[in-house]
């Protein structure tokens, strides 16, 4: 901040006060719509995660892609027997990872493996980690 | 300084808008964008003085939106939060590519040319053409104050919130601003 200003300089930024005015007055509207425009572009993002957006482009990666990775590090694990996974949330990024448990495997324990596998795998192929990981054990055999 | 299209009146059920486009309603989102479209375009057509940069500014403004609607808690305004949005996709985009073009008359339209003869009209088209050529000139944080306070007419303490700076900083940019303005346009008389 400058010191304050003289009488003069005071007057001086004042003159263009009119013609400020004037100019804020013109009607302006853009010629077609933007919103429809930019609706579309987020329509077809989905089932595209963006996970880096740098001065040298956009990286999107697919959620199948990413799910691919996630059940197969999910189906390493002791105790799955299955593991079938899908990427969910329009804003946030939700890991869904379903499975079919090995009989007797204590299966909170098993659920908390999963989503540390899982949060490990989506970390590694799209850079990012996601906010939530919900494990379903849908079965045992 | 107080312009007629100023601060945009609440949308219609804005609230339950809202709440809909954070659970993922891209339809209630672009009904929310549709109402405040107009006055993002014209805070990035006057912030980067052609339309085609203005369109990708609010394109770029309005998926950020999208993509940072959780984190939008209301403290602010919605139309505070998008001119906040707004602005910052403009600077980012004068940073990446400074525009040269000035606006084209398409985008210049006499406010009252029926009250004008065509000698008055061609010395006012005259002196917008020097005055957004001179704002054009600004530096980018002096330009948003001017475009924000003195095109969009909000009050100083809008302008601190959208740019997150002081009430004094608010201040201190609109007076060089306009006394940069008032010196390029006595320059080119």
């Amino acid at each position: 901040m400058t010191a304050d200003p003289t009488e003069q300089e005071r007057a001086r930024a004042a003159s263009v006060d009119g013609l400020l005015g004037e100019l804020a007055r013109q009607p302006v509207r853009p010629s077609r719509s933007i919103t429809d425009r930019t609706l579309r572009s987020l329509r077809a993002e989905r089932g595209l995660l963006t996970v880096a957006v740098g001065a040298g482009g956009t990286d999107r990666i697919s959620e199948a892609a990413v799910a691919r990775a996630v059940a197969r590090e999910v189906s390493a694990l002791d105790g799955v027997r299955q593991a079938s996974v899908r990427i969910a949330g329009e804003q946030e990024l939700r890991v869904v990872v379903e499975i079919v448990a090995v009989l007797d495997t204590p299966l909170v324990a098993l659920a908390d493996a999963v989503r540390a596998a899982a949060r490990q795998a989506v970390e590694a192929t799209a850079g990012r980690a996601p906010e939530v990981v919900d494990v379903h054990v849908h079965d045992v055999a | 300084m107080s312009s007629e299209a100023a601060t945009p009146a609440t949308a219609p059920d804005e609230r339950y808008l809202l709440r809909a486009a954070r659970r993922g309603d891209l339809e209630a989102f672009g009904t929310l964008m549709r109402h405040y479209e107009t006055t993002m375009y014209r805070v990035a057509l006057r912030m980067l003085g052609t339309p085609a940069d203005a369109e990708d500014a609010v394109q770029e403004a309005m998926v950020r939106a999208w993509r940072s609607l959780r984190r939008y808690r209301g403290d602010a305004a919605l139309s505070t939060w998008l001119y906040r949005i707004t602005t910052n996709c403009c600077l980012t985009l004068i940073e990446r590519r400074r525009p040269t073009t000035p606006l084209d008359d398409e985008h210049h339209h006499d406010h009252h040319p029926e009250r004008l003869d065509p000698a008055d009209r061609l010395e006012q088209r005259e002196s917008m053409r020097q005055l957004l050529q001179a704002i054009d000139g600004l530096p980018p944080e002096q330009r948003a104050v001017v475009v924000l306070r003195d095109l969009e007419g909000l009050s100083y303490d809008e302008v601190a919130d959208v740019l997150e700076v002081s009430l004094a900083a608010v201040k201190g940019r609109l007076h060089r601003a306009r006394l940069r303005l008032a010196d390029e346009l006595e320059g080119l008389r």
